[in-house]
């Protein structure tokens, strides 16, 4: 059992890198394909130990998420809350998914929370919807599994419960 | 485990607090002004996560330098020659021309024209969110950038600054929705704004008549109107008019003539008679270090 304050900043700093990657830049090709790093890295750690990790630092991630790619204040955190909300009420199910079941359902949640700032994007600024905006949904169902089977080893490693 | 039930606020409490807190951020963020410096201190607080995004690429600059061969650096290095030659060539022309056209406007009495201080900055973050056209860049207050301060690249108008952090800022390309340029055409001297439509490939004139005078290929410049961009810099190039009776107004499509998917470096610029100027801070301090 490792102390709280490992276990802690194990959290912390995966949720970080979750943040590294979202702005990483990439190839103008791939961008469209980028998956929802950080928004995969926070579900985890909320399904995983929803005591710990759940609405406040969904919050507290979105609205850094809102900082880094410039959006209006709020509009990311919104959104983190509520499937970060979704993925705290239903966790003990969640964790009883299949990989392949687990994947879809975070695919549904990428959907729903960018449907959210699309809504939010829509009143604020008039934004258009361009066909490839969801994409990304695809992109982390594919990666979920491959992410999940990390975050598990990362997560036993520091003993985070 | 169960200390989820056990704790003071429910999770659909939570979930309120957290949606009244980021509408009300929307509200503030949109409707006062006084966020600015709010979002001076996060984009300062987050801009480490920039700066360790940028690492990676970095590196695999760094690689490519040092694996090239001899022979593909001194093709470059003679190609880099041939280019200063001509521009040099250009910049002789041009001095004499300057020298002239001072000449000429105190005999007409106007005011002259001065020049601008430029600096280089190099883009740390592209924004992925494909609702705003943003670039982060690696100078900020301490370099004396400055809210709206304009930014170019080697072929023309980039965008401007729309917030600034402490060594960071945030760039709003003119590729963006909501960004506006006044621009005045080369030949026909017909005073346009080019609109930003959320596309680095496109620009839209806005409010053009059917009867225009505009052509295809026409070149615009920034016209200085808005008090943002110094007068004659090159900002679009005219692709398309489509004169629809059906639409009150031509619609135009330009091209940015600064290749706006693919900015490294950029300038900043100071106009010469702004109360703005770039600050000498960082550069002592590396003095200071070495």
């Amino acid at each position: 059992m490792t102390s709280r304050f490992s276990q802690r900043m194990a959290i912390n700093a995966a949720l970080m890198m979750g943040l590294v990657l979202s702005v990483m830049p990439m190839s103008a090709g791939l961008q469209a394909w980028r998956p929802e790093w950080s928004m995969m890295i926070l579900l985890y750690w909320v399904m995983a130990v929803p005591n710990r990790v759940n609405i406040g630092t969904c919050f507290i991630i979105g609205l850094l998420m809102d900082v880094l790619l410039g959006s209006t204040l709020g509009i990311h955190a919104a959104g983190m809350s509520f499937v970060g909300y979704i993925f705290a009420h239903h966790y003990k199910r969640i964790r009883n998914f299949s990989l392949s079941q687990q994947a879809l359902f975070v695919g549904l949640m990428v959907m729903i929370e960018r449907s959210i700032v699309y809504l939010v994007e829509y009143y604020v600024s008039n934004a258009s919807l361009q066909s490839n905006y969801f994409l990304p949904a695809v992109s982390s169902a594919i990666i979920w599994p491959w992410l999940f089977l990390v975050m598990r080893k990362v997560r036993r490693r520091f003993g985070v419960a | 485990m169960n200390q989820l039930f056990n704790q003071p606020i429910s999770l659909k409490g939570r979930l309120t607090l957290a949606l009244v807190l980021a509408f009300l951020l929307l509200i503030l963020d949109l409707r006062m002004g006084a966020m600015q410096q709010v979002r001076m201190v996060l984009n300062s607080a987050v801009s480490p996560v920039q700066y360790l995004a940028a690492v990676p690429e970095q590196l695999l600059q760094g690689v490519y330098e040092s694996v090239r061969t001899r022979r593909s650096l001194s093709r470059e290095n003679a190609q880099l020659k041939r280019e200063m030659l001509e521009l040099q060539g250009v910049v002789q022309r041009f001095d004499f021309l300057a020298t002239e056209n001072q000449r000429l406007r105190s005999l007409l009495s106007s005011e002259s024209d001065l020049d601008t201080t430029r600096m280089v900055a190099e883009v740390i973050a592209v924004d992925s969110d494909p609702f705003s056209q943003q670039v982060v860049i690696n100078k900020g207050l301490l370099h004396g950038a400055y809210l709206g301060q304009p930014v170019i690249d080697d072929q023309g108008i980039v965008g401007q600054i729309s917030s600034v952090g402490v060594s960071t800022s945030r760039v709003i390309l003119i590729s963006d929705p909501s960004h506006g340029l006044p621009t005045r055409s080369r030949i026909s001297g017909i005073r346009v704004v080019a609109q930003g439509v959320g596309e680095t490939e496109r620009l839209e004139l806005m409010h053009v008549p059917h009867s225009t005078d505009l052509e295809e290929g026409e070149l615009l410049f920034s016209s200085s109107l808005g008090g943002v961009f110094p007068e004659g810099y090159p900002v679009a190039e005219i692709t398309r008019i489509r004169r629809d009776e059906s639409f009150p107004f031509a619609q135009v499509d330009a091209r940015p003539v600064a290749q706006l998917d693919r900015i490294r470096m950029v300038l900043l610029l100071w106009p010469a008679d702004g109360e703005h100027a770039p600050s000498a801070i960082p550069e002592l301090l590396e003095e200071a270090g070495q």
